[in-house]
């Protein structure tokens, strides 16, 4: 795995220093100076790490060493190939953040430059034998990124009810308890489509009322909110088909997923009418996160999901 | 194929319709670590990940996913080797481990299995797992203990001995090889298969090329969307295609009702209009489809063949030319360089031979001129001495023009094993070809492409017959037969397309199959290897005996010519004559010394050109077995060669799922009481032959 931003890691081992490695995130800082405790305990498999420090390292995909190593050599290029890849096909300015090993080739990580604002992900196939990277072959799963940039769109077009859902889920991480994915997971690792430290965006294929407006989009990529609002087709809106996944943290390394904050954050968002129609699935996990899938549901997590959601029409 | 919803007789709980989803699944989407309650889409169909278990510390990778059109939950098993989770493990070690599933890996996937069909037992429970490779191991292992859940896997793992019953069938597991998958053939070659619970079919995807190996074994090679396929050959070059491999396109399903046709036939339909329709347009569609590529896949073949014919002679050139290097490079011996033209370096090197012995054999003659003009005073002392060397001489100069015409013989053979023997090599086959392996190729092929447009016309026909008879299906049946048969197409208002022969042609051609370039190698080189040894090892032996006799002359020559240095002297020689004798002497010394040096010079090239002669003699084997290779792609461009085999593999594949398509298609229309049904089961019968010979033809044209 390989950073294409500097950033200072931090070692994570079995007993974290006091104050040590703090989260890139300013949202974590504050309970950073509230642990008090010497020794941590330790994560029951070294394969997890507390979601506060994960930046992504660690990240593999099966079958991806040897790719990995190949793709390390030619990352400027692969680089070039990605930006170029999304432009042409997408329209869309992006910033490559990590290149990862996969199965027969390499998983590149993007961010959308400006709005609409998401990640994604473009794949590289890679001849393990020849150590040949194939950036002239570069694709991406055409349902993975249309969902990312119709994300991005939503996102746009319905500024204030996601400020509303944004503003909510900060406040709930102020309060130290809870807290999200650090940026830098969601750049190096993220590639799910319109993300935040504590939600991502998914869509179905049956999603059209978005569709006018991405087709729009992709004709005019500098066209205004306003117009793209516009062709927003309210009329084919579903909510089945519009989901949000919101997946919170503890704070606390040592902490169990709280039953307490959990039914509380589930009572709120059922009781809240200010944010986005769509349906909710939400996931409240302890302090540690997978570090080679970065998923952070696992066995004792507390999920409001399938086939259960909290549906706003 | 999509599955049919709503067709009569259907049972649409059969989780059997999801197989391809599910081994696309499990093939390509587990490998990538979708989120929680991410949405993908496999073959136009939504699911939701709704839940998964990435960080199991036993190695177990797995995910539960939701086809959000029928609300069916499923669970995908990644294998994965504990002990380097992410070691990019060899396949070849999966092949010699055989299974390292581990008993706790085992353990995991099943309680997972559990958990995940209470959690969800409101909505129906897990209705199907699925897994590959190891994956498919732990499929296999939850699968024997919950006979209720349907199971399927794409060449998966052996499980621990003794978790299989021989005894028991495990109806509800099905699992799908691909053909040249290492891990199953090695599994079946080792005849261990017994430990795969279920049934077991094989699919026709992947090509076995061994640098292929880790791709065949998850039948995936991501490549661009939704589509994969190997490349095949050169950009730009004849021949120059895609062969597509997604595994979940090989299986093979009926066409009314989507369940996989292995081992058995589908289901007893009713044929009504409706589903006569279906039909027709599975024909038009699917069938057409699938039987497109495959001519697609045999046009890139015929233009490899094409390609090679059409490059005749800049593959006959390269091999001379090939044939002339290795010839000159073996005897490192300058002299030789150039002996493949005529007029060579080594002739003009004997004609130089032979202007130093006219240098010597002057100087001979001024030698005896000295040895016969002594000074006067001496005359009395000196035993007239007279070195007497013309005839050897003359024999010598003989001997070098014998060598010279042996030369340009040696070169005349070699020109002309390049202009004839060469050209040789490519000939034979069936009908004489000048270009063996092409023409039969091209011979073969023609037939075949024939063939194939009747098998096309052919189904057509077919589909169009079937058509009018589901358009016409409420009048009566019976007048409906009958202009079937009768190849009218009016009857009572009713027009029926007509049946016409189809009589595909036979192929006399490739009878040896892909084996007939190894045969044309072997007849070829060794007719070859016995000309040209016939040619000219009679010549360089015969050229190695004259060198010997020029050097045994030569030897003759040289202490004859020494022997002038003894001539006898009287007693004594007066002391005042002492002087005067002396430079006398020094004379003829001098004279020798000129007459030898040129000899000198001669003798050591002679040797040289013994010496090459000589390594010729035992090195043209070696060449023959360098040079072998070179004919070989020669005759026909190895990696062509190999392109065509793949391409008619994955055309074969095709007309392999075909047949068992029509075969169910047969036993669909067969044993109905109305005429017009027997009769289309009739056609279809008709067609489902010759797809069988047209599936032979083109099975000669690969490897096995």
């Amino acid at each position: 795995m390989h950073k294409k931003t500097k950033i200072l890691l931090c070692s994570v081992g079995i007993s974290l220093m006091l104050g040590g490695c703090s989260g890139m995130n300013s949202a974590n800082n504050n309970q950073e100076s509230e642990k008090s405790k010497e020794t941590q305990a330790a994560p029951s498999e070294e394969s997890l790490i507390s979601v506060q420090d994960y930046t992504g390292e660690g990240y593999a995909l099966p079958y991806g060493k040897e790719t990995d190593k190949i793709a390390d050599e030619s990352l400027d290029e692969i680089e070039e190939a990605a930006i170029e890849f999304f432009k042409e096909k997408y329209k869309t300015d992006v910033t490559v953040h990590n290149v990862v090993g996969a199965k027969d080739g390499a998983t590149v990580f993007v961010e959308s430059k400006g709005e609409p604002h998401f990640y994604t992900y473009a794949v590289v196939p890679i001849d393990e034998l020849e150590k040949k990277v194939m950036t002239e072959k570069i694709w991406a799963d055409q349902f993975q990124v249309e969902n990312a940039i119709k994300g991005g769109l939503y996102h746009m077009i319905f500024n204030e009810e996601f400020q509303q859902l944004d503003d909510y889920l900060e406040t709930i991480a102020a309060e130290g308890q809870v807290t999200g994915k650090t940026k830098d997971a969601l750049q190096n690792v993220g590639g799910h489509g319109y993300m935040t430290p504590y939600y991502f965006i998914a869509l179905t294929s049956k999603e059209e009322a978005i569709k006018p407006v991405y087709d729009l989009y992709i004709s005019n990529p500098d066209e205004s909110t306003e117009n793209l609002r516009n062709a927003y087709e309210e009329g084919s809106f579903n909510p089945e088909n519009f989901k949000i996944n919101i997946q919170l943290f503890m704070a606390d390394k040592q902490a169990e997923p709280s039953e307490e904050i959990f039914n509380q954050i589930t009572k709120e968002l059922e009781e809240m009418d200010s944010i986005p129609k769509g349906t909710y699935s939400f996931s409240l996990n302890d302090n540690f996160i997978d570090k080679q899938s970065s998923e952070g549901a696992k066995d004792n997590s507390l999920k409001r999901g399938f086939p259960d959601y909290i549906i706003k029409e | 194929m999509g599955t049919l919803k709503g067709s009569p007789n259907i049972n649409t709980g059969i989780a059997a319709n999801n197989d391809k989803d599910l081994v696309e699944l499990a093939g390509l989407h587990a490998y990538t670590y979708p989120l929680f309650e991410s949405v993908l889409q496999v073959n136009n169909t939504d699911y939701t990940v709704i839940d998964t278990r990435y960080e199991d510390p036993t190695g177990l990778d797995a995910m539960t996913v939701v086809n959000m059109e029928t609300e069916e939950i499923s669970i995908i098993y990644v294998g994965t080797d504990a002990s380097g989770k992410y070691g990019n493990k060899d396949i070849l070690t999966d092949a010699q481990l055989l299974s390292d599933l581990t008993p706790a890996q085992l353990a995991a996937a099943r309680s997972y299995y559990t958990e995940m069909n209470q959690k969800f037992n409101q909505v129906g429970g897990v209705k199907s797992i699925a897994g590959n490779s190891l994956g498919g191991g732990l499929v296999g292992a939850v699968a024997v203990e919950n006979p209720e859940v349907n199971a399927v896997t794409l060449n998966p793992a052996l499980l621990p001995e003794g978790m299989v019953d021989p005894n028991q069938t495990y109806d509800n597991i099905t699992n799908y090889f691909s053909s040249y998958d290492v891990l199953t053939q090695t599994l079946i070659a080792l005849d261990l298969h017994g430990r795969i619970p279920g049934k077991q079919y094989e699919i026709f995807n992947g090509i076995p090329e061994f640098s292929k190996l880790a791709t065949n074994h998850t039948g995936y090679l991501r490549n661009e969307d939704g589509s994969q396929f190997y490349v095949i050959g050169e950009v730009g070059k004849p021949g120059y295609g895609r062969i597509y491999i997604d595994a979940d396109a090989h299986i093979v399903s009926s066409i009314w009702t989507g369940i996989p046709l292995y081992g058995g036939h589908s289901e007893r339909i009713e044929i009504n209009k409706e589903n006569l329709d279906i039909l027709a347009s599975s024909l038009q569609s699917h069938v057409t489809e699938r039987l497109n590529l495959a001519h697609e896949y045999l046009g890139n073949s015929v233009a490899i063949v094409e390609d090679e014919g059409n490059r005749f002679y800049e593959r006959l050139n390269r091999l001379q030319n090939t044939f002339e290097d290795l010839f000159e490079n073996i005897i490192s011996e300058p002299l030789f360089l150039g002996i493949t033209a005529i007029s060579n370096r080594l002739t003009a090197e004997i004609d130089h031979l032979i202007s130093l012995l006219n240098i010597a054999e002057s100087h001979s003659k001024s030698l005896n001129y000295i040895l016969n003009s002594p000074p006067a005073e001496l005359l009395e002392h000196i035993f007239r001495t007279n070195v007497s060397v013309e005839s050897l001489f003359a024999e010598l100069r003989n001997q070098l023009y014998e060598l010279r015409s042996n030369i340009q013989n040696i070169s005349r053979g070699i020109i002309n094993i390049v202009s004839d023997k060469i050209p040789e090599l490519f000939r034979g086959g069936k009908d004489a070809w000048y270009d063996a392996i092409v023409g039969e190729l091209n011979a073969h092929y023609g037939i075949v492409n024939g063939n194939r447009d009747k098998l096309l016309s052919h189904i057509s026909e077919f589909q169009k017959q079937v058509q009018d008879v589901a358009a016409n299906f409420q009048m009566r049946d019976q007048s409906l037969g009958q202009s079937i048969k009768s190849k009218s197409t009016h009857s009572d208002s009713i027009s029926v397309q007509g049946t016409n022969t189809y009589k595909l042609e036979d192929s006399p051609y490739m009878e040896l199959r892909m084996k007939i370039k190894e045969f044309q190698m072997d007849t070829a080189y060794t007719a070859f290897t016995a000309s040209t040894q016939a040619l000219l090892f009679p010549l360089l032996e015969k050229g190695q005996l004259l060198t010997f006799a020029v050097e045994s002359t030569l030897e003759i020559l040289s202490s004859s010519i020494k022997g002038a240095a003894n001539f006898a002297l009287s007693y004594t020689i007066p002391g005042k004559l002492i002087s005067l004798f002396s430079d006398f002497d020094d004379k003829i010394r001098n004279s020798i010394a000129n007459a030898l040096e040129p000899l000198d010079e001669l003798a050591a090239t002679i040797e040289g050109v013994r010496k090459g002669l000589g390594r010729l003699i035992v090195e043209y084997p070696t060449l023959l077995n360098n040079f072998r290779p070179y004919v070989e792609t020669a005759i026909f461009d190895n990696s062509g060669y190999f392109n065509v085999h793949l391409y008619n593999l994955a055309s074969i594949a095709i007309l392999r799922e075909m047949e068992m398509l029509f075969d169910d298609v047969v036993y669909q229309l067969g044993n109905h009481k109305a005429e017009a049904i027997d009769a289309l089961c009739e056609v279809s019968k008709k067609v489902k032959s010759n797809m069988g010979i047209l599936y032979e033809q083109v099975d000669r044209g690969t490897i096995n």
